[in-house]
C-alpha cells in the first residue's frame, strides 16, 4: 500500500523536476575572418548578455533595444513584405535581379532562406537562414524602428544552427546559434 | 615597593599596545605586491609589498581635491552598459571564452575562468594577462558615483580584484606582477 503511493509521487516529482530543470544557456556565435588582415574574430556570447547590452546601448540609431531603420534611407514596407513571406507556400517566394546582384527568398519546411549574390563590386555571397517563427519578431513600429531586443529574444527561442554566412573576397562572416 | 613602581606604568602599556597594534595591523590587511624584474645588464629585482589599509589611511589624510578628477562625460554615459554587461558576464558559466581575436601580430582572449574575468593579450613583444573578479568588480563599480575618479575608486577596485594575481606582464625587457593578497 505504502509502495503504491510512493511510486506515483516519485513519478510526479521526476516529471516536475524535468519540467522545471534549468534550460541550458543559449549562445550567439559570430566569426569574422578578415582575409586581407589575416585577422580572425570569434565572439561567443550568452543571449542574456546580448539582450542586456542591446537594452543598455543608446546612440547610433539604437535606443532601448530598438534600432532606427530610417538610417537606411530606403522606403520599405517591412510588415507587408514579411506578411507576404509568411503567407506564401513552400518553394520559391521572391526573386529580384538587379544589374549589380540578385536576391532570392525561399521558404522550405519552416525555414526562410535568403540568398544574395553580388555580380558587381565585391562579389559577396550572403546566405541567411531563419526559422519562420522569427518573422513574427520582426516588429517595426510607427517610427520605423525595428525591435532588435524582441528579435534577439526570438533568436534565443527559435534560432538553431547557422543563421548567416557571408562569403566575400576580403572577409567571411558566420553567425550561428547553439 | 608597590607593583606599579616595580613594573610598567599604565601609559607605558597603552603606548606599547598601540605600537604593537600598528605593527601587527598590516598583517591582517590586504596587501598589494608589485614585483618588477628586468634582465641583465640593468638587472632589477624589485618587490614592493604595500598594505592596502595603510594606503587607504594615507589617502584619507591627503587633500581630496588634489587627487580627484571629474570622470569623462563619455565614461559617465556608459555606466548602465558597463554595469549591465558586467552583471551578465558574471552570470555566465565558468570556462567560457567570450572573445577571441587572432591576428598576425597579436592574440586576444577574454574568458571567464574560476569565477574571474581573464583578459589575455599575447602580442609579439609582450604578453599581458589581467584577472578580475566579475562579481566584486560589479559591486565596486555599482558603488561608484561615476562622477569622480579618485583614490577611493582605485582602492575599491583593488580590493575587488583580490586575492590573487591582478596583472602580469611578460615582455622582452621586463617582467611585472601585480598581486593582491
Amino acid at each position: 500500500m505504502r509502495t503504491r503511493s510512493i511510486i506515483p509521487a516519485a513519478a510526479a516529482m521526476l516529471v516536475a523536476a524535468t519540467a522545471f530543470a534549468a534550460e541550458p544557456t543559449r549562445w550567439l556565435n559570430v566569426q569574422v575572418n578578415a582575409v586581407e588582415d589575416q585577422t580572425e574574430v570569434e565572439l561567443h556570447l550568452p543571449f542574456a548578455l546580448v539582450a542586456t547590452a542591446l537594452e543598455s546601448v543608446h546612440g547610433h540609431g539604437l535606443e532601448g533595444g530598438k534600432v532606427s531603420l530610417g538610417h537606411c534611407n530606403v522606403d520599405i514596407d517591412w510588415p507587408a513584405i514579411l506578411a507576404e513571406v509568411r503567407r506564401s507556400p513552400d518553394g520559391l517566394a521572391v526573386k529580384v535581379k538587379e544589374t549589380d546582384g540578385s536576391v532570392v527568398v525561399t521558404k522550405q519546411g519552416g525555414i526562410v532562406l535568403v540568398t544574395a549574390d553580388e555580380v558587381d563590386g565585391e562579389l559577396a555571397h550572403v546566405e541567411v537562414r531563419l526559422p519562420e517563427q522569427l518573422l513574427d519578431a520582426f516588429v517595426v513600429d510607427e517610427n520605423d524602428r525595428l525591435d532588435l531586443k524582441a528579435l534577439v529574444g526570438a533568436l534565443e527561442r527559435f534560432g538553431t544552427g547557422e543563421l548567416v554566412r557571408v562569403t566575400a573576397p576580403d572577409a567571411n562572416v558566420r553567425i550561428w546559434v547553439e | 615597593m608597590t607593583n606599579r613602581q616595580r613594573g610598567a606604568s599604565t601609559l607605558d602599556v597603552v603606548v606599547l599596545a598601540a605600537l604593537l597594534a600598528l605593527l601587527v595591523a598590516p598583517l591582517f590587511m590586504g596587501w598589494l605586491v608589485v614585483d618588477v624584474r628586468t634582465p641583465a645588464p640593468d638587472r632589477v629585482n624589485l618587490k614592493i609589498p604595500v598594505p592596502l589599509g595603510l594606503i587607504r589611511l594615507g589617502l584619507a589624510l591627503a587633500p581630496d581635491r588634489e587627487m580627484t578628477v571629474e570622470a569623462p562625460a563619455e565614461l559617465r554615459r556608459q555606466k548602465d552598459v558597463a554595469l549591465a554587461v558586467l552583471k551578465a558576464l558574471d552570470d555566465s558559466p565558468d570556462g567560457t571564452t567570450f572573445v577571441r581575436v587572432t591576428s598576425p601580430d597579436a592574440r586576444v582572449r577574454i574568458a571567464k575562468e574560476g569565477g574571474r574575468l581573464v583578459v589575455d593579450v599575447d602580442a609579439d613583444d609582450a604578453r599581458v594577462r589581467c584577472n578580475l573578479r566579475a562579481d566584486a568588480l560589479h559591486r565596486a563599480l555599482a558603488r561608484w558615483d561615476w562622477q569622480h575618479v579618485g583614490p577611493d575608486l582605485a582602492l575599491d577596485l583593488l580590493s575587488a580584484v583580490g586575492p590573487g594575481q591582478l596583472v602580469s606582464v611578460d615582455a622582452d625587457d621586463a617582467r611585472v606582477r601585480v598581486s593582491v593578497f
